[in-house]
């Protein structure tokens, strides 16, 4: 009986050992996101921060702070009465001038501290990024940023991302970082009700810490199927030839497509010299729009429908790819490909050969659905 | 020189199961991946295979040895009639220290992950008289409570380490495993060293036999743990190569609780806190299974009451925690301390191994 005691006291008091270090939730204050600019004087960061207030209502404000260093979330705390807390933040925002500069400073420090979660997002913006997380403010919603990008990588073209991907591409030999654009519309657009203002707008490519060169959401797809399912996205193929017999919808000729399930098989060949490297993508989609005078019953025309987005997407990814080379960017992973498949490969040599690497194409298309129409 | 254990005291040869796991998991599973990969790059995984079949080759001698002398004592009293007394007191004594620092290193581990992962400003001394104190209550409460809070900590362990490996299986590559093989051998079995050390522990078997209920039936629970153990590495660090890029795992120092935090629940956004805690009944156990080991040498060697020593131990552990700050002293002792595993494996227990069956033929011989 008298051990039992003693036991229960032990394991009470290992219970309340915990309670050091206490961290409760209405004497912190939340950071949500974060940005980092380059100004003439330095670097800018800036954090989104909420007041809760009561349920269901938040209040977003943004701090800025101005160094020579970005990571200034120190400095920050003297301009907050509660401790600021980075266990919740979502969102990374870069400014593109910043982004081309080089961001390997940060994205070290994201992954050196355990406090951020893996699930994190970057993000690059176009302008300044402290200017999109004062949009944000208006939304009321603290992850609006972050959803949003999951949400197009669930339903979208956006391939998945998110921290612990662009730290396996950054730190992985033989491919590059991505990281989701995004674009500020006009400011003060007429009624846009504060939030239609921000869009995603494709991807921006790295190479090591520093940003080369963006790509559209459509060619967002294209990546997006190179490098995994590419479910959920969609992408029109221009429709030429026959001209609209109906003079209503002039110019309208396009298929707009619906990704259902995609896979992309790599084979290598020429390992030792110049690798030339052939890619056979399989493409099951959904037609969500067709011009009018194709009859989507006859097998005949689909087969001949799929024949044509085949070679189209063939056309662009070809396209795609070379853009990559001329860029020197790697997002696909072709140099992790080739080291997977030879003895001896470095690095360095490769970046040598990488615009000489031959890329062959081939796109089977297979529609599995058409629509109600 | 002592006598067998009373039959009170004993396990059931199946408890052997839990014993084995949570003295050959230590806190090293947490954080193998990376020094592992450091030689033989992303085709360390073959060594874990070839460590694994290792083990099984010395629990099979463990036994052989423990064996062959027919009142089932300990590896004290067999160090005692091969060696004499003096020689076979300071190998038994060495035998103690070794248990004892094990002990410590898995404590001064555990220690660190907290301070890291949770509490980065806690003050250690306070936190770690409690948990001596629960160690204390453990070990003090005999073999069998020791038992018992291993099969807890088996349990507790597995709820989380098996779990924890399917919401990773989106983030995948295992293009990362390939080529197969890009290393040399001599890379390989440079990895395999640095295997080693996450099985050691499981000689505390050496000291334990006696107190399992008919030990030849556990020799096949122990070989399956070591199956278990070794596919349970293999697993992990699969897993773990196919997850991280290989640059990556270089900036990495606790590989495992980082593939953790891609985990997010409704409820627990960050499944490592609770991963970390729940840990600690496993850790406990190994480091009461480790001091037990060490109490029941010195009783066996000189004698002492286990809970003097323990008493001891507890406080030396508590010394060395406070007084040794300097991390470079710790990595040091981790460093030695696994050298010396790896010689007391792979050195003594074939030596013993052929003393023993040696004398053994010898005595059938001199029966016949």
């Amino acid at each position: 009986m008298n051990r039992r005691k003693i036991f229960l006291v032990i394991i009470l008091c290992t219970v309340l050992s915990a309670c050091t270090d206490q961290k409760i939730v209405n004497q912190i204050c939340l950071v949500h996101a974060i940005s980092f600019d380059t100004v003439a004087k330095g670097k800018k960061t800036a954090v989104l921060i909420s007041h809760f207030k009561e349920q269901g209502k938040t209040d977003l404000e943004v701090l800025h702070t101005e160094s020579k260093s970005y990571l200034s979330l120190p400095r920050l705390n003297t301009q907050t009465n509660d401790p600021l807390e980075r266990g919740q933040m979502r969102m990374v925002l870069f400014g593109k001038t910043s982004a081309e500069k080089g961001i390997g400073t940060v994205i070290h420090h994201l992954l050196r501290d355990p406090k951020f979660s893996s699930r994190l997002q970057l993000g690059v913006v176009e302008r300044d990024a402290s200017e999109l997380l004062e949009i944000t403010t208006k939304t009321q919603e603290p992850f609006f940023l972050s959803d949003m990008i999951e949400q197009n990588m669930r339903n979208g073209n956006l391939p998945l991302m998110n921290l612990h991907v662009s730290l396996f591409n950054y730190y992985g030999e033989g491919r590059d970082m991505f990281l989701p654009y995004f674009k500020i519309g006009r400011e003060g657009a007429a009624g846009s009700g504060g939030h239609g203002e921000v869009k995603i707008d494709g991807l921006a490519l790295f190479r090591s810490d520093r940003m080369i060169t963006e790509i559209s959401l459509k060619d967002a797809f294209l990546l997006k199927m190179l490098i995994q399912n590419s479910k959920n996205g969609s992408y029109t193929v221009p429709l030429a030839g026959k001209a609209s017999n109906n003079t209503n919808n002039q110019g309208e000729d396009f298929i707009l497509l619906r990704s259902m399930h995609s896979k992309a098989n790599y084979m290598v060949n020429n390992v030792h010299l110049i690798p030339s490297i052939s890619i056979r993508l399989k493409l099951v989609t959904e037609l969500q729009n067709v011009p009018d005078w194709v009859d989507v019953r006859s097998e005949e025309q689909l087969t001949r429908l799929e024949k044509t987005m085949g070679s189209y997407l063939k056309k662009e990814i070809e396209k795609f790819l070379s853009r990559l080379k001329e860029n020197k960017v790697d997002p696909v992973g072709l140099g992790d490909l080739i080291r997977s498949r030879s003895k001896n490969w470095n690095a360095q040599d490769f970046e040598k050969i990488y615009q000489e690497i031959k890329t062959t194409v081939s796109v089977q298309v297979k529609i599995a659905n058409t629509g109600s129409g | 020189m002592n006598n067998a254990v009373d039959e009170k005291h004993l396990i059931s040869p199946f408890l052997i199961v839990p014993l084995m796991y949570v003295s050959m998991v230590g806190v090293g599973v947490l954080n193998f991946q990376r020094e592992l990969a450091e030689h033989a790059g992303y085709n360390a995984y073959i060594s874990v295979v070839i460590v694994g079949i290792s083990i099984h080759l010395i629990v099979w001698m463990i036994y052989k040895i423990l064996r062959s002398n027919p009142e089932g004592l300990d590896i004290t009293a067999i160090n005692h009639t091969y060696f004499g007394k003096i020689a076979g007191s300071i190998i038994n004594f060495a035998i103690v220290l070794y248990f004892f620092f094990g002990a410590y290193i898995e404590f001064k581990a555990y220690i660190e992950v907290i301070q890291v992962w949770m509490f980065p400003s806690m003050k250690i001394l306070p936190i770690s008289t409690i948990l001596m104190l629960l160690i204390y209550y453990t070990v003090s409460g005999g073999f069998r409570s020791v038992t018992g809070l291993s099969f807890l900590g088996f349990l507790m362990s597995l709820i989380f380490i098996i779990p924890e490996n399917l919401p990773v299986l989106p983030y995948l590559h295992p293009q990362n495993l390939m080529p197969l093989f890009n290393h040399s051998a001599s890379d390989i079995l440079l990895s395999s060293k640095s295997m080693i050390y996450q099985f050691l522990g499981f000689e505390a078997l050496l000291l334990f036999y006696p107190f399992i209920k008919s030990p030849a039936k556990s020799q096949k629970w122990a070989h399956l743990m070591v199956i278990f153990v070794t596919l349970l590495y293999l697993m992990i660090i699969i897993i773990t190569f196919m997850y991280f890029s290989e640059g990556q795992l270089r900036q990495i120092s606790w590989p495992t609780l980082n593939m953790l935090k891609i985990i997010e629940g409704p409820v627990f956004q960050r499944v490592e806190y609770l991963a970390i805690s729940l840990w600690l009944l496993k850790n406990l156990s190994g480091i009461s299974l480790s001091l037990w080991a060490a109490c029941r040498g010195m009783k066996n060697v000189f004698r002492i009451k286990p809970r003097a020593s323990l008493l001891a131990f507890l406080v030396g552990i508590l010394i060395l925690d406070y007084f040794l700050k300097d991390r470079s002293i710790y990595r040091w002792i981790s460093e030695f301390y696994s050298d010396v595993g790896l010689y007391f494996i792979y050195g003594y227990i074939p030596i013993m191994f052929v003393v023993t069956q040696i004398r053994k033929m010898g005595r059938r011989i001199a029966i016949e």
